[in-house]
Formats: C-alpha cells, sequence, structure tokens
C-alpha cells in the first residue's frame, strides 16, 4: 500500500508548494488540549504533524519541548494513552499524515515490532527516532518499520560527514530530516553557515525530499529554507507561541495565526 | 576460562548485549573524533607518561593501601584493607578519570570542559583539572544536588568554574546529564564533554575505565607488597561504577578473586525509594546507552533516591551490566541507615571519614567480613573522603551542636550585610 507521506510529498510537489511539517508532544498541555492544537496545525496549513511521544528523558530537545514532554508526564499521559490519541487523529485528519516522534526507550519498552505494528494500525505513517544511528540494529527497528508499511526517518546534521551522510541517505524512508544547525530542538534568530553546502552534500546521496528543521521560526527561516529543501519543520515556535496565550482560544489563535503567516496567507 | 574482558572499540562498545553509541546524529561525529583521539593518545608511550607523572606530582599517587587492624578485629573475620582513593587531590577517585580526559582535550585542541556532577566530587575534579591546564569550565548540577552539595560548589566556583543549575525533572545527576549532552551538542567545536563515570555513549565507559584502572593496578602491586597474594574479596560502591571497574577491572582474569559491587539501596528496596538497579531496574536504552535502568513500564525513568547524591542515578555504566549478567560480579545493596553506621564504625576505629557514597561499601564489608575466615583478605574501596558530607551526616545524625552553630552563622552574615 502506498505511504501517505509518498502521496503528500508527491502533491507538493506537483503544485510547486514547500511543505510545513508541525509538531506537537502528545498530552502536553493535557490530552484534550493537544488534541485541539493537533487540529489547529491541521487546519491552519500543516501538510505533515509529528506527534512526540512524551519521555521522560529527551536527550535532543531544548527547554521548550523537553518541558512539555515533562509537564505530560506530570499530567499521567501513558504511551497506550498516545496510541489511542493517535489512532484517534488519524480517523480525523485523513488528509495529514501523521508520524510518532520517539526517544528509542519507549519503542524499545513496548517491543520494536508490536510499537511498529501497533503505530501502522493507528494510522501512523513514519517514526523519528533520534537516538538510534543507523550503525545500531535497535532491535531491528527499521525492518520493523518497513515491514508495517512505515517509514523509517533518520536525521542528517551539518557534522555528519560524507560517509555518514551516505550510509543514513541509503537507509532512510519517506524524507531525509536534515537539521540545520548543530544543536538541540529551539527557537533560535541565527542559523548555521554552510547550510547549501550540507544540503547539496545530502543532495548527492539522494533522490529522497528534504525536511529542514531545528530552529525555523520565521517567515523569513521558512522562505529560506524553501530554496533548499522540500518541508519546513516547525517544532517548538509553535509550543513557545501556545505558551504566551492568555486563554486556550488565545494560544490557539497565535498558533493558528503564525502558521497562516508562513505561508502568506495571513491578513 | 571464561572471558571477562572484550575490546570494546571492535564491537562499536557493546559490552555483550550493554553499551552502544545511542546518541543523537549531531553527536556522532563528535563520539566518534573522540574515539579516534583516544586510540592514538592510549598507543602513545608519551601520553601515557605525561597521565602518570601527573597522577603522581599532582594527585598524590599512589593511595595507600591500609590495614583497618581495629576495623578488622572489631568484626572479628577477614582482614580487612581501604584503599584510600580520598586521599587524592580533590578528595576523590575522580580525579584519575579527568586528569587523563583533560590531557586528551588538551591533545584534541579543545578549550572548554563541561561535566556533569551529583555529589560534586566529579565537578570539583573538573573545575580542578580546569584550573591547572587553562580550559574554560562549565559544571551542570541538578538544584537539588546543589542545595545537598553546597560546599563542593562553592569550591567549584572559586576554582572558576561556572556552576549550572538544572531545574527539570528530579533535578539530580540524571538531569545534570542531560544537559551536558545538551550544552555539548551545541558547543562542539571548542569542547570536551568530560563524563565522569563509566557509563553514556561509546566510547566514555570505556575511556573513563582505563584513567580508573590505575586504582586496580596499585591494589594489586600493594597486596602482593603487604600479603605476598591476591586479595579474595574486592569491595566497592557502584553508582555509575567507575571506581567499582577501576578496582575490579585488572582483576577480572583471576578467578579466585570475588568481587562485590555495592548499590544504595536507599530507604529500603521495598520502599520504592532507591538507586539498585539490579534490584529493582530493566533494560533500556537512555542517555546514549544500554543497560539496567530504573524506569516504570512505559519506559520512563523513575526517581531515586540515596542519601549518597554520587550513587542517586537510575542507571548503571553497561560493562557493569555484562559483568552481572556473567556473573563475575555480584551486586549487593545496602541502605542509607547501614550506611550511616558503617560510617560511624570506621570513624571511631580507624579514625577514617568515608565519603557517604564510599561508606556504603565499608556497609558491605561489615556485613560480609564476620563470615570470612581471619586468614582471608578483603579490600574496601573508600573511593572519596567525606568532609563534603558534613552538612547531610550532621542532619542525618541530629547533631544539634551543628545545628546551632549554623544558625550563628546565618545571624552572623545577617548582621555584616
Amino acid at each position: 500500500m502506498e505511504n501517505k507521506i509518498d502521496r503528500k510529498l508527491a502533491g507538493l510537489k506537483s503544485s510547486g508548494t514547500h511543505g510545513l511539517m508541525a509538531h506537537i508532544v502528545v498530552g502536553y498541555p493535557d490530552l484534550a488540549r493537544s488534541e485541539r492544537l493537533l487540529d489547529t496545525l491541521a487546519d491552519s496549513g500543516a501538510d505533515l504533524i509529528e506527534l512526540q511521544v512524551p519521555f521522560s528523558d529527551p536527550l535532543a530537545d531544548g527547554p521548550t519541548i523537553m518541558t512539555a514532554n515533562l509537564k505530560a508526564l506530570e499530567a499521567g499521559v501513558r504511551v497506550a494513552d498516545v496510541f489511542r490519541f493517535a489512532e484517534k487523529a488519524a480517523g480525523r485528519l485523513s488528509g495529514v499524515p501523521l508520524l510518532f516522534m520517539s526517544y528509542l526507550n519507549i519503542p524499545f519498552n513496548y517491543g520494536m515490532e508490536a510499537f511498529c505494528r501497533d503505530s501502522a494500525a493507528a494510522g501512523i505513517c513514519g517514526l523519528i527516532v533520534p537516538d538510534i544511528p543507523p550503525e545500531e540494529t535497535a532491535e531491528g527497528y527499521r525492518g520493523h518499520c518497513l515491514d508495517h508499511g512505515l517509514h523509517p526517518v533518520y536525521i542528517l546534521s551539518p557534522s555528519s560527514t560524507e560517509q555518514r551522510v551516505r550510509l543514513i541517505a541509503s537507509l532512510a524512508g519517506g524524507f531525509i530530516y536534515c537539521t540545520a544547525m548543530v544543536g538541540i530542538t529551539g527557537a533560535r534568530d541565527k542559523q548555521q553557515a554552510g547550510l547549501q553546502d550540507f544540503i547539496s552534500r545530502v543532495r548527492a546521496h539522494t533522490g529522497l525530499p528534504l525536511a529542514l528543521g531545528f530552529g525555523i521560526s520565521s517567515r523569513e527561516h521558512v522562505l529560506r529554507a524553501a530554496g533548499l529543501a522540500e518541508v519546513s519543520v516547525i517544532g517548538s515556535k509553535v509550543i513557545d507561541l501556545y505558551n504566551q496565550g492568555a486563554s486556550e482560544e488565545d494560544s490557539l489563535g497565535r498558533v493558528s495565526g503564525f502558521l497562516r503567516s508562513l505561508r502568506g496567507s495571513a491578513p | 576460562m571464561k572471558k571477562y574482558t572484550l575490546d570494546s572499540f571492535s564491537t562499536g562498545g557493546h559490552f555483550g548485549p550493554y553499551g552502544g553509541m545511542y546518541a543523537p546524529e549531531m553527536l556522532v561525529p563528535a563520539l566518534q573524533e573522540l574515539e579516534a583521539a583516544y586510540l592514538e593518545a592510549r598507543a602513545d608511550k608519551g601520553f601515557q607518561q605525561e597521565f602518570e607523572d601527573l597522577l603522581r606530582t599532582y594527585s598524590g599517587r599512589p593511595t595507600p593501601l591500609y590495614l583497618g587492624e581495629n576495623f578488622s578485629r572489631r568484626l572479628g573475620g577477614a582482614r580487612v584493607y581501604f584503599k584510600q582513593e580520598g586521599l587524592g587531590q580533590t578528595g576523590s577517585h575522580k580525579i584519575n578519570n579527568v586528569l587523563g580526559q583533560a590531557l586528551l582535550a588538551r591533545r584534541m585542541g579543545k578549550k572548554r570542559l563541561i561535566a556533569e556532577t551529583g555529589a560534586g566530587q566529579h565537578g570539583l575534579a573538573t573545575a580542578t583539572a580546569a584550573a591547572r591546564f587553562g580550559f574554560e569550565c562549565e559544571i551542570f548540577m541538578g538544584e537539588v544536588d546543589m542545595m545537598r552539595q553546597r560546599p563542593n560548589v562553592f569550591w567549584m566556583e572559586q576554582l572558576g568554574a561556572t556552576v549550572t543549575p538544572v531545574p527539570y525533572g528530579t533535578r539530580t545527576l540524571k538531569d545534570a546529564v542531560n544537559e551536558s549532552f545538551k550544552n555539548w551538542i551545541e558547543n562542539l567545536e571548542d569542547t570536551h564533554l568530560l563524563v565522569g563515570s563509566a557509563l553514556s555513549a561509546h566510547p566514555y565507559p570505556t575511556i573513563v575505565r582505563d584513567f580508573q584502572c590505575v586504582i586496580g593496578h596499585e591494589v594489586r602491586s600493594q597486596m602482593m607488597q603487604a600479603e605476598g597474594r591476591l586479595p579474595d574479596v574486592l569491595v566497592a560502591c557502584v553508582g555509575g561504577g567507575s571506581n567499582s571497574l577501576g578496582m575490579f577491572y585488572p582483576f577480572l582474569g583471576d578467578e579466585q578473586v570475588e568481587m562485590i559491587g555495592v548499590e544504595a539501596a536507599g530507604l529500603g528496596i521495598g520502599t520504592g525509594r532507591h538507586s539498585a538497579r539490579f534490584q529493582g531496574g530493566r533494560l533500556g536504552v537512555i542517555e546514549g546507552y544500554k543497560s539496567y535502568f530504573l524506569q516504570d513500564e512505559d519506559g520512563q525513568t523513575l526517581g531515586t533516591h540515596s542519601v549518597a547524591a554520587g550513587l542517586d542515578y537510575p542507571g548503571i555504566g553497561p560493562e557493569h551490566a555484562w559483568l552481572h549478567d556473567l556473573g563475575r560480579v555480584k551486586y549487593t545493596g545496602a541502605t542509607d541507615s547501614e550506611t550511616l553506621e558503617a560510617m560511624k564504625l570506621l570513624m571511631r576505629t580507624e579514625g577514617l571519614i568515608p565519603a557517604l557514597e564510599s561508606a556504603h561499601a565499608v556497609a558491605e564489608a561489615v556485613r560480609r567480613a564476620p563470615a570470612m575466615r581471619p586468614d582471608q583478605l578483603m579490600v574496601v574501596n573508600l573511593s572519596g573522603r567525606g568532609d563534603k558530607d558534613i552538612f547531610i551526616v550532621a542532619e542525618a545524625l541530629g547533631d544539634r551542636a551543628w545545628m546551632e552553630f549554623l544558625r550563628s552563622k546565618v545571624e552572623a552574615a545577617d548582621h555584616g550585610e
């Protein structure tokens, strides 16, 4: 069966549209409100959405996303809740492919094959697990993804060597997540020099679409990313904006306005 | 004969099923660079010589192996020796690894050292080495640990380090480890992450172990000199596991030498308030390595407890996990109260003040020595001295005069303002 991510990315390509991938931490600030945030993102033009499974020790996340992880756990969110959440969301938002972003220890505890099977059954299209480097088999992660029709999305960073770019490009499914900088997640003003060169190095080894993430937090960043990659990833900025709202309605309005402004369709 | 050692550089950092390099992609090139630099340094006689010289002239090695005759007589069993790591520069074994890694960082052209710390001993050692070698230095420490180990925070700052409080999660060692990793990711160019225990992603567990092996090598030759034979039992506390591995590793091939690692049983295993990974933990992959972790059914790390900040951590070094499964090292636990009792006994019989971490090993000696014969030899690693624990111990023992002293100090300071 065709993966929805492929169909979405092919559609964006044929219409000449730069894609947006948004991100939420499932259960932040609680399950009901993160559901409404998810729907707002989908309504405001997100083409793909990452659902992060909250984890106690998110090694690659900056303060914004890490705090959201810890708050979701404090609110009592369990992995089983995340699967139920995903299944409902995939049913509602049939036009927006959903991915799970999770640190390895969650699927490792759940059972790697069971995690892949249940993700696919819930309607998830791909997995992003930042702490599985290609050298580690991680209980057959990649094979289980492929067996269940999930794209194993791998990450490359400007610090990745030529050899690693080649290796990871050969394993990746769906698209490759390129970090715009060597750093942790978080909204920033500065972007790394040499980005164009990094993207060219990746393109030399893959025909897959590229998503550019880490630190993308303004329309200007997205315009710049559009010249480099097929998709921009908006992560921490959404949570930052959400946190600034005086009420839930205000929070959702800020997020929606921001997302629309990225495509230039804002008032 | 079973094999208890392996070349982790040929297994991708795996010890059997444990260890590995489960790091985000942006860290992998830095870890590989560190691996290459270390292999080069390890083979360089000049590097090794400089390391040995520093240990001798700066840190005061070899540290003594001392026969505790009074302590042994009181327990009425084995002859108990104490390896006095607390007599080294900065008061614990941490300095061994720190000096080695500082030399390595200098060789790699790094300008800045960062480190995580729990009890503050590793942070103190790192701040000391940074001062000695002219590195910038930032130490990450959980807010809870800063509260309970204030003297070390004070000295780190006096040595010129920035101590950054970590307000996230359990606000202890685990969270400090996370923060130091993140800071490293943001500053790979000029910064060396100086991991303080035999854990984290490959190559750290092996590098730290190698630099700590000086403990075991010394014990071996000191024991041969004192008794003309190898010891029967080695005992050490196990947080992440560097002092224990440093002492055990050179003896792994000597099957007649029994080895005991002592975890922090906190308020008791049954209470759930402890840090004993082999008694309450399960397999997991967290903070870059696969090992036993205290975690819930979903894989979220659990809050840990120990009176000793340096043992208050949910994971254990991967080589320990492997040695545990092989049955080469036995792991037990000592509770907070057993530890305090053992500490008192050692102070009264020998005049030695062990760190609370090390006192866990002493507690195991108290349990085990009486059942041994007087011709049997035990070595307990006193990985650190206890000066830093004065506030915790005084509070735990309910020392009223000390509390009044603190109050008077605060009042005097208030009047001075």
